[in-house]
């Protein structure tokens, strides 16, 4: 415990940098909550203004993937929740398996996702042929991989930052505090799917 | 960010009620619920990401002012939300 | 945190000369060095957009064409505003001043997170070489607002211009977080939120709009690229999109950024105004709580800018209530600084010359601006020379009266010099006359009819714009005087002394300019930084 009183070169006690820290994410996390909140908003108006085409889009879409996914990230975020809980009584070995799980399940989540763009690869569906489809669809399948590809992205940025504070965990050089830091963007990627499920694979036109 | 932190009961306790929440979801969406469906949807994900955001993220135990722009950022994205709503709608 | 008095810090030297080869510049964590280099950063980006503006106001000397061709005026004027806006107003007060005082003004060694503040630093320069390179290279026309479907569809370099202030976005929300940060954890000891100084307030509210709207204009730009590369849509009606959308998202972010660029200047009036009148201020919590209100109030109002857009009535008039309010908490701030020197004992330094340029000139923009707020008036006004009068009084006449007030106020604090009164004095009045020549023409412009961004106009409205445009001469020489004058005295002024202003705010109470560790002895926060009722054990 005395290294968290240390100084460090600037004069700021460890035990208050992780303070900083805290501080620090969680007023990144508003910053990037707003990135994906534009990003709803274009969602809400295009589907006041095309309510049929948006559910095509959705009826069209994979649902068994996103489901899927929900449920992995979810319990990707419950694994990473008990490693914080773990690494701060103590008990690293828990912890890193715990980390461990939850990079396989975010792993399993961008594979399922791999598998679903292929898909939409494979039917002629990609980023750059939004522009063929009519408007109202194009609209959506634009939202669409300007979405999930964003949140794609956020997941692989939370997995290199979750495979490197392991690494430091492992290696004696870093606390539960910054494990909870990076376990925190992570649950921000988890938040935000729990939206994006229901607006692209759920919603759809008939009832199934 | 000075309370304790919530245990491994409460955690899991959180966790299983949000796989019940999407399981409900899910089992909603094969209903019709008619102009219902996509409110109740969205509703329960709103219940989903509070639990996330106060339990798993801890934002229940910050001290008020440390989450000031977690709180602006909830109000000025259901504003942005709303308002661009209210112009779409009333068109 | 300050650390303990070591005896290391003792009789250590300023921070200026502690080290001096190019890499403890370059590669420094030191805010102070920071600060000082995003002021030198955004200084010459003002100079290029002034250039730019005396070439556009030299175009207008005719009806016709005078210097450019129309093409080269629409990139100019596109140049002017992206220059202006993201990469001085923007950073000038909040990365630069900002940097410099806020760990001073709380006592603390260092901002919350060094390194990043220096990363954010280069990010700004990246962003700044991608953007002017772009707009050297060919340019964009669009205009500094990127409408959209046009922005979509211009055969100009859209994409790369856009990239660059995406990426000016990310080095703004760096700094907002830091700041925020630093606020909340490395105030002392016994310094509670109402004990810290009014410039902090105003600093703390930017950085919070900074965080929260800058993502969304990040958002919108990089579906214009979207848009523009790949004809994904999303703005354009022929592919079902909405073009509304664009305005409603670059707006949210951008009617903030104009208090992201008066907030900071706000707090250096507060500042002056009260060093100078020797007096607390009238109501610190009015100031306070004003800026806080102006940051909250300020995110709800950017649907006054889509009256013409095609923007719902109902939305309109919403948009419409809500933007009159912003003159509200304007007004307490005015209130509240005449309040503090009434009966102050006030010095008439260049500093407070500013002020009192800046008041004017802030109350006549802000009734404008109370006026546009109308829906019926707006509708008369809109596009036209009156709107480009009316935020050049709030941003010229607000924030770069602000910033040049702050500049000789604190220049001796940054360099341990004093600047030179009389070529200040005459430098602010060369600024006030040919500011009021420059724009006062242009609301009579605008309000008899004269389209902003045209190229030509008719013939009657030439003497209007003559005058305007000497105007523009008179305001630089006299900016030029200003900068001149403070950068002469920043190497060549007389020694200052650790507090030549006889100021109570913190960032006084350590020698000028500082060590690099900024303070030898904890922040003594005895007498307040406003209390001026009892002899200053500091002097």
């Amino acid at each position: 415990m005395t290294e968290l009183f240390a100084e460090t070169q600037d004069g700021v006690a460890l035990a208050e940098r992780d303070s900083l820290r805290r501080l620090g994410m969680m007023v990144f996390l508003a910053s990037e909550a707003m990135l994906f909140a534009g990003m709803f908003t274009l969602y809400a108006a295009g589907r006041i203004r095309h309510p049929q085409a948006f559910a095509d889009g959705v009826d069209h879409n994979l649902r068994w993937v996103g489901t899927a996914n929900t449920y992995v990230l979810l319990t990707s975020s419950w694994c990473i929740a008990m490693a914080v809980v773990r690494l701060r009584s103590g008990s690293r070995r828990s912890a890193l398996l715990l980390v461990s799980a939850t990079m396989l399940l975010g792993l399993l989540f961008l594979g399922l996702k791999g598998y679903e763009y292929q898909w939409h690869l494979a039917e002629g569906d990609g980023p750059m042929a939004v522009a063929r489809h009519d408007p109202g669809i194009a609209l959506f399948m634009g939202l669409y991989w300007l979405m999930t590809g964003t949140h794609a992205l956020h997941v692989i940025a939370g997995l290199i930052f979750l495979g490197y504070v392991a690494w430091r965990v492992a290696y004696r050089q870093a606390n539960d505090r910054l494990l909870e830091v990076a376990a925190w963007y992570w649950h921000l990627v988890d938040l935000i799917w729990v939206f994006i499920w229901p607006l692209f694979y759920l919603l759809g036109r008939v009832s199934r | 960010m000075s309370r304790t932190p919530f245990g491994e009961q409460a955690i899991t306790r959180v966790f299983l009620g949000l796989l019940a929440l999407a399981t409900t979801s899910l089992v909603l969406s094969s209903h019709d619920l008619g102009s219902g469906q996509l409110p109740v949807a969205l509703g329960i994900a709103c219940i989903k990401a509070t639990l996330i955001a106060l339990v798993f993220i801890g934002v229940a135990l910050a001290r008020p002012s440390h989450i000031i722009a977690v709180i602006l950022a909830a109000v000025m994205s259901s504003a942005m939300i709303g308002l661009v709503i209210m112009d779409v709608m009333t068109r | 945190m300050t650390p303990p008095a070591q005896d290391s810090t003792a009789g250590a030297k300023s921070y200026l000369v502690a080290e001096t080869t190019w890499s403890s510049w370059l590669m420094t964590s030191d805010h102070k060095r920071i600060g000082i280099m995003f002021l030198a950063a955004t200084f010459l980006a003002m100079l290029l957009g002034g250039v730019v503006a005396l070439i556009l106001r030299i175009e207008h000397l005719t009806p016709h064409h005078t210097v450019v061709d129309a093409m080269t005026y629409n990139r100019l004027f596109t140049l002017h505003g992206v220059i202006m806006v993201w990469l001085f107003m923007i950073p000038a007060i909040p990365a630069g001043l900002g940097n410099f005082l806020l760990p001073l003004m709380l006592g603390a060694r260092d901002v919350a997170f060094p390194r990043l503040n220096l990363l954010s630093f280069y990010v700004y320069l990246l962003g700044a070489g991608i953007t002017l390179s772009a707009m050297l290279m060919g340019g964009t026309d669009t205009g500094w607002t990127f409408y959209t479907p046009y922005s979509a569809t211009s055969p100009t370099a859209v994409a790369p211009v856009v990239a660059g202030v995406f990426v000016l976005g990310i080095s703004s929300i760096m700094s907002g977080i830091n700041f925020i940060v630093t606020t909340h954890a490395l105030r002392p000891r016994g310094m509670g939120w109402f004990d810290m100084p009014l410039f902090v307030w105003g600093i703390y509210a930017t950085s919070i709009i900074q965080v929260v709207a800058t993502p969304v204009l990040g958002l919108s730009l990089a579906l214009v690229v979207l848009d523009h590369s790949f004809s994904w849509g999303i703005f354009d009606p022929a592919r079902g999109g909405d073009p509304v959308l664009f305005e409603h998202l670059f707006w949210f972010y951008s009617h903030p950024a104009v208090y992201i660029m008066i907030l900071p200047a706000m707090g250096v009036i507060s500042e002056v105004v009260c060093t100078f009148s020797r007096k607390n201020p009238l109501s610190y919590k009015a100031i306070a709580y004003s800026s806080l209100g102006i940051a909250l109030v300020g995110f709800l109002t950017w649907g006054h800018h889509l009256f013409v857009a095609g923007q719902s009535a109902y939305a309109s008039g919403a948009f419409g209530i809500i933007s009159e309010l912003v003159a509200v908490f304007s007004a307490i701030k005015v209130v509240t600084w005449l309040g503090t020197m009434y009966r102050g004992s006030i010095a008439f330094t260049t500093p407070m010359a500013y002020v009192f340029i800046f008041l004017f000139l802030f109350v006549f923009g802000g009734m404008t601006g109370v006026a546009q707020a109308a829906m019926s008036l707006d509708v008369h006004w809109h596009d036209t020379y009156f709107i480009v009068a009316h935020f050049h009084f709030i941003m010229v006449g607000g924030t770069l009266t602000g910033l040049i007030a702050g500049l000789h106020y604190w220049l001796p604090k940054i360099t341990g010099r004093l600047p030179n009164e009389r070529v200040g004095l005459i430098a602010a009045a060369l600024v006030l006359m040919g500011f009021v020549i420059t724009f006062v023409p242009q609301f009579l412009l605008g309000n008899a009819g004269m389209p902003r961004r045209y190229y030509d106009y008719p013939v009657r409205f030439q003497a209007l714009n003559v005058i305007s445009t000497v105007g523009s001469w008179l305001l630089s020489s006299g900016i030029l005087l200003a900068f001149g004058s403070l950068l002469h005295a920043a190497f060549r002024g007389p020694r200052a002394g650790s507090n030549p202003w006889g100021s109570r705010s913190f960032e006084w109470r350590t020698a000028s300019p500082p060590i690099t560790a900024n303070f030898e002895r904890p922040l003594d926060l005895v007498p307040g930084a406003y209390d001026y009722s009892v002899v200053n054990p500091h002097d």
